[in-house]
């Protein structure tokens, strides 16, 4: 094979250990010249491990390469990663090879400056020094687009944001020109639009220095965006290998096909007028209809212009000098056996929302009406009764459950508390068996569960109660697509028998669009726009709404990606005291479809916010 | 938070705690008995007139806080005054201060040279042989009383072995064993803190990613990690001088060192109130100042406190 031609980097027959449990079993791959191989596969299938040991960096983590090889083919010739010496790998480390992580909030050495870490790299490999380093790491970061780039040399990690940040990473991976740039998961931590972003600059990146480029995701639409080969991965194998095209129009693996199937996909629902359960393999095909909406009596929840702000002291005397607005003016209502979606990226308040209504966060001003009554004005012992009809669900499965309590000790505490409990061990069997476990994991521990089943004994707690309205804050977020998609089912299961109503917080706009009846839009603590789930998905108005759906990546390999030309982060909702309220009134555009009046003007608004 | 505003926040918050902690101590020593009733305890044919004599000459007999009025002022002016059986307090202080410093800036400096190379040694090779000695030598040191260990260093090395002085203060060679006995303490937590930290550190992404870029191991431990980790082990520091200045007394005392902890505990046994006063005050002025001085460094350390 010709210099030009040959793979830039071929792993053969490499498998990994961690102790004396393998994490990867005779993988085998090659990355093309110039192209993208994605690596796809869920936690623990081993796709991170192998881009750690590509870079010769595993035994920092522990883990060793027990047989098989690495080898880079960079214009300097054949290098073997596996049997290098330390000196070598350094020399290829952030020069011929550089990674990109996955979480941009701690990828940067907090104590230096911005400048200082790019110019880390650039002295190393590239001999930079004083002003010239200077110069060249200003010129990187315009590169990235980052606004303002010379100026932000001087700056700390901790005064930019998490896409400013993963810009900065991006621009010390690309500093050397490297042959190879490895990108684990790179976007899993960024909001949406800020996704969309990133993955231009990589893409110019890629064109800019020829880079071939290794794309770890979990996420198939991005895949779908970005790779020209994939590489799915269970359990430390290569389940399935191919052309992007191939691998997802036309899975031929079964894990493959299961996976694509319990990925939500936006525009999958075009049309059908209620949410509808994911088909999962061996689960009974999800019919239309199974999920209608309720008709639309006395509403469950009603919230009216709830404003809840939090306040920020500074100076001598800890004066409250600004305040997060973090819920503007909120009102919706929620009916029974209703899903409304409250959507929008960090910052937008939607779990602020969800606090207030719990109440767990006091609202400055505004009523919570639940069955008609007005919450915040009962006394404190009224009021307990219904912090049990409202229950919660939280993103952590890990964090969520108290690791020394047995999961009856979970499930009984809080019927305990609302003096529920009866028959503690027919409860709890039977609580466990609604969320499709057995009744004999009641005496085990949190950490004897996986993610999955962690997340359905926190709904068992939820239900324990038995509740009028369950908030999920991005309840399904933290899970692998195969066990959010179980766990989206099993929360619709339990709304159609128990005509129980959600709050479902999330930022994910294809699982919105999988279970919601309504949606409400945030930006900034003010709902934007609100409606059916057809209305906001099909016939968006808001010029943030389409924006945000613009910006989800679409798993179809067939459709060139979008250019993103947009730039700049989303608007902090932090205001000084005294900053004139700024409020907006809506127009109803179709029955039941809300439209913030300041659409057409929306991009000074958000200016002016963002000034 | 701009620097000056949060500086004078503290001096100020340190004032207060400065005449709080002035103020119990003129109190409480105060119920502890009568220093006329010490002085003349050996004497017979004690009258009430005598000792109201000499409370007056003490000027014991007026009221509490003008006596504390007087002290304050006199210790802001530095005019310390005199004691009530050992002339004036002034050159009795300074030459303690200078004792205990030395005393304890030693054992401190020790500690640090030994503890930062070898916990960084533990945490860099961890679960290996080194990191299990270096924890096990710690907890030894750990688990000995200091005036246990005081007391045993005398009986080896100066009654055994004669090798160095029993106690009082002889030129450098009585240094040792005071500083090693305070030392081993210190050393003992500092290696566990400096331990833990880099461990702390070096599991954090930022490592991996500097790492990442090519950098040595000398770099990624001794500018990334070890800068990070300086933030914790500064405010342990400060932490720590607190009892540092309570474990000095008990050594200070074991080895005769004619330092503050020495001078404090005789001007209990004489009620000499004055004295006492002083001392007490003194220190407290310099933990407060040490920790004011850990929260300078901190935002020296720290760009995220110092740009907040």
């Amino acid at each position: 094979m010709s210099e030009t031609t040959a793979p830039i980097l071929t792993v053969e027959n490499l498998s990994i250990a961690f102790g004396a449990t393998e994490a990867v079993r005779g993988l085998s791959f090659e990355v093309p010249r110039g192209g993208t191989l994605a690596i796809v596969g869920e936690s623990g299938s081993g796709k991170s491990v192998t881009s750690m040991a590509a870079m010769g960096l595993l035994k920092f983590t522990g883990g060793r390469v027990t047989s098989g090889s690495i080898r880079l083919n960079g214009p300097s010739g054949e290098t073997e990663i596996t049997g290098a010496s330390e000196a070598d790998l350094r020399r290829i480390r952030g020069n011929r090879v550089s990674m990109i992580f996955q979480e941009p909030m701690t990828s940067l050495d907090p104590v230096f400056t911005i400048g200082s870490q790019i110019g880390e790299a650039l002295k190393l490999h590239r001999g930079l020094r004083g002003k010239a380093a200077r110069d060249e790491a200003a010129r990187l970061l315009e590169l990235v687009r980052l606004p303002n780039a010379r100026a932000q040399l001087d700056r700390y990690p901790h005064q930019l944001s998490g896409g400013m940040r993963q810009r900065v990473m991006i621009a010390m991976a690309v500093s050397c020109r490297p042959d190879l740039l490895i990108a684990d998961e790179p976007t899993t931590a960024l909001d949406v639009t800020i996704q969309a972003q990133i993955l231009q600059i990589i893409r110019d990146m890629q064109e800019e220095f020829g880079t071939s480029v290794i794309f770890i995701s979990h996420d198939m639409g991005v895949v779908s965006e970005m790779a020209d080969e994939i590489v799915v991965m269970r359990h430390g194998e290569m389940v399935e290998a191919g052309p992007a095209e191939e691998v997802i129009l036309r899975p031929k693996a079964d894990y493959t096909r299961a996976l694509m199937a319990a990925v939500p996909k936006i525009g999958a629902m075009q049309g059908a007028e209620a949410p509808r359960k994911f088909d999962l393999p061996g689960q009974a095909a999800a019919e239309a209809g199974d999920h209608p909406a309720p008709e639309r009596g006395e509403p469950l929840v009603r919230l009216e212009k709830v404003t809840t702000r939090y306040d920020i002291t500074s100076g001598f005397f800890g004066r409250v000098s600004h305040r997060v607005h973090a819920a503007e003016d909120v009102s919706f209502e929620i009916h029974p056996g209703e899903t409304l979606a409250l959507v929008g990226e960090s910052g937008s308040g939607k779990s602020t929302v969800g606090k207030t209504l719990q109440q767990l966060v006091a609202p400055v001003s505004g009523r919570i009406l639940y069955r008609g009554t007005d919450i915040l004005s009962l006394d404190p012992t009224q009021r307990q009764r219904f912090k049990r009809e409202i229950q919660y669900i939280f993103q952590d499965p890990y964090g969520s459950l108290n690791p020394r309590k047995t999961v009856k000790q979970s499930l009984t505490e809080p019927m305990a508390t609302h003096g529920l409990l009866k028959d503690a061990d027919a409860q709890v069997a039977e609580l466990l068996t609604s969320v499709g476990l057995r009744p004999e994991h009641a005496g085990r521990y949190p950490h004897e569960f996986s993610g999955g089943q962690r997340q359905r004994i926190a709904i068992a707690r939820a239900l324990a109660v038995d509740p009028g309205l369950i908030i999920a804050d991005e309840a399904v977020s933290a899970l692998d697509v195969s066990v959010q998609a179980q766990v989206i089912n099993l929360m619709m299961d339990i709304q159609a028998r128990r005509g129980l109503a959600y709050l479902f917080i999330s930022h994910d706009m294809a699982v919105v669009e999988r279970v919601s009846h309504r949606v409400a839009v945030m930006y900034l603590g003010e709902i934007v726009e609100m409606g059916t789930r057809r209305q906001i998905f099909e016939n968006p108005q808001h010029p943030y709404t389409k924006r945000l759906l613009r910006a989800v990546p679409v798993m179809d390999p067939t459709r060139p990606p979008e250019r993103v030309t947009l730039t700049g982060d989303i608007p902090s909702p932090v205001r000084a005291v005294g900053d004139p309220r700024r409020s907006h009134g809506f127009v109803e555009v179709a029955p039941g479809h809300l439209l913030a009046d300041n659409h057409e003007n929306f991009e000074q608004y958000r200016e002016g916010i963002a000034s | 938070m701009p620097i000056l505003s949060f500086v004078l926040k503290r001096v100020i918050q340190a004032g207060f705690v400065l005449v709080a902690v002035t103020l119990f101590v003129s109190f409480a020593i105060r119920l502890t008995g009568d220093p006329a009733v010490m002085m003349l305890r050996e004497s017979a044919n004690v009258t009430p007139e005598d000792l109201a004599r000499i409370r007056e000459g003490l000027g014991l007999n007026r009221p509490f806080l003008v006596q504390y009025w007087d002290f304050i002022t006199g210790l802001l002016t530095g005019d310390l005054g005199a004691s009530f059986f050992r002339g004036a307090i002034g050159p009795l202080v300074s030459d303690a201060l200078g004792a205990t410093l030395l005393l304890a800036l030693t054992s401190l400096a020790v500690s640090l040279v030994i503890s930062i190379p070898l916990g960084i040694y533990a945490a860099t090779h961890r679960g290996s042989f080194g990191d299990q000695l270096v924890r096990v030598l710690s907890l030894a040191g750990l688990s000995f009383p200091n005036f246990w260990l005081g007391i045993m260093l005398v009986l080896i090395f100066s009654v055994t072995l004669r090798w160095l002085p029993p106690s009082g203060f002889m030129g450098p060679a009585s240094l040792i064993m005071p500083a090693v006995t305070i030392g081993v303490i210190l050393t003992s937590t500092n290696l566990r803190i400096v331990r833990t930290t880099m461990l702390d550190v070096l599991s954090s992404q930022f490592i991996m990613v500097a790492r990442a870029k090519g950098l040595s191991q000398t770099a990624v431990i001794y500018k990334h990690a070890l800068r990070n980790s300086s933030i914790a082990l500064v405010t342990y520091l400060g932490l720590q001088f607190g009892s540092l200045m309570g474990g000095l007394v008990v050594v200070e005392l074991v080895f005769n060192w004619p330092g503050m902890g020495t001078l404090a505990i005789e001007a209990i046994a004489q009620r000499d109130y004055p004295i006492l006063q002083t001392v007490i005050s003194i220190l407290a002025v310099m933990i407060v100042a040490v920790n004011l001085l850990v929260d300078l460094t901190y935002m020296l350390l720290d760009p995220r406190i110092r740009l907040e």
